[in-house]
């Protein structure tokens, strides 16, 4: 096993985490349907990935990624339901990213996560605005660009780390937004 | 009085370059001395330790492009008279773009504690760029 790391989504009809193929894209929708927009200063309700940026595609048929909105600083909307406290959401509801370093074990500290422009990693992305959260955080975090990130809770020495992170976005203009990245920094010793 | 810290880096071009101390007021510290160095001569960091009262503490190797001679294991080496630390942490980033690509970065940091300042050496493994960040720590 090779340095490195692994984005998954869950799948509910399997209970397996299934690891994101090669090229997929993450998608914000306007409602749980896949493709429907998401209006100007709303929040996505659904996520699905998409095939490729080639292939406009659900990559995540029965059963979906599970969408989660922003709706305030400590609250959201799982797949578009009633409100609830952000820190009820669960780790099988998230995005988890799998990191290793090899067979070998290490422990982890001052990890982040943000969305940036793609470019420039202290930039936030262009005309998106975005929250962030590790799941169990109580607040979002405006997670837009480096200086903003969500902070990882610190792990000790295993030879593989999970992480549980959650999103959501919202456009500030009309169209598609492409100078919208997400990227994870870890340190480990 | 003899120096406190001396410390010395091989580059990749052959030379070696040997600075005593950390900081010398009213000039560039000894770490950015040799960032110019290696900057004029295009070179790389191919070694690098720190000797304190005749003992030597050599860094690991912790990247591709920094193939450091000994694996002598990192730890607190306290003196009788500056404190000082040298310790190292690798970074692990990677990118999920708007396109569908992962794109993965690999950094290593040797860190130098002293005198309140908290000086990082930063390798890049895929292009062997190195770089200084100095930071005063509080407390």
């Amino acid at each position: 096993m090779a340095f490195g790391f692994t984005w998954a989504w869950y799948k509910l009809n399997t209970t397996t985490w299934t690891d994101f193929a090669v090229g997929n894209l993450i998608g914000f929708y306007g409602t749980t349907t896949y493709g429907t927009k998401v209006r100007v200063a709303n929040y996505n309700v659904g996520m699905h990935l998409r095939t490729s940026a080639a292939v406009d595609t659900d990559a995540c048929p029965n059963t979906h990624m599970t969408g989660i909105q922003y709706v305030a600083a400590g609250t959201c909307q799982i797949n578009g339901g009633g409100v609830v406290a952000l820190n009820t959401v669960a780790t099988t509801e998230s995005t988890r990213i799998t990191f290793t370093d090899g067979a070998t074990a290490v422990s982890t500290e001052s990890g982040a996560y943000y969305a940036y422009d793609g470019a420039v990693d202290a930039n936030a992305p262009t005309s998106v605005t975005v929250y962030g959260a590790e799941t169990g955080d109580a607040a979002w975090t405006a997670a837009g660009g480096s200086g903003s990130a969500v902070t990882l809770t610190d792990q000790g020495s295993n030879v593989t780390h999970y992480f549980y992170l959650v999103m959501s976005a919202s456009p500030d203009t009309v169209g598609e937004k492409t100078a919208f990245a997400w990227k994870i920094s870890i340190d480990y010793f | 009085m003899a120096d406190r810290f001396v410390w010395t880096a091989n580059l990749s071009n052959g030379d070696t370059h040997a600075e005593a101390e950390l900081t010398v007021a009213g000039e560039n510290s000894a770490f950015q001395k040799l960032m110019v160095i290696m900057k004029e001569k295009a070179a790389s960091i191919t070694g690098f330790r720190f000797q304190n009262k005749g003992v030597t503490h050599n860094a690991p190797s912790m990247s591709p492009k920094a193939k450091f001679p000994s694996s002598i294991p990192v730890t607190l080496f306290p003196t009788d008279e500056v404190p000082f630390t040298l310790d190292y942490r690798r970074r692990a980033t990677q990118a999920f773009m708007a396109d569908g690509k992962m794109v993965e970065e690999r950094f290593c940091r040797y860190i130098v504690r002293a005198e309140g300042l908290k000086i990082s050496l930063w390798l890049e493994d895929a292009t062997g760029d190195t770089w200084l960040q100095i930071e005063k720590e509080v407390g």
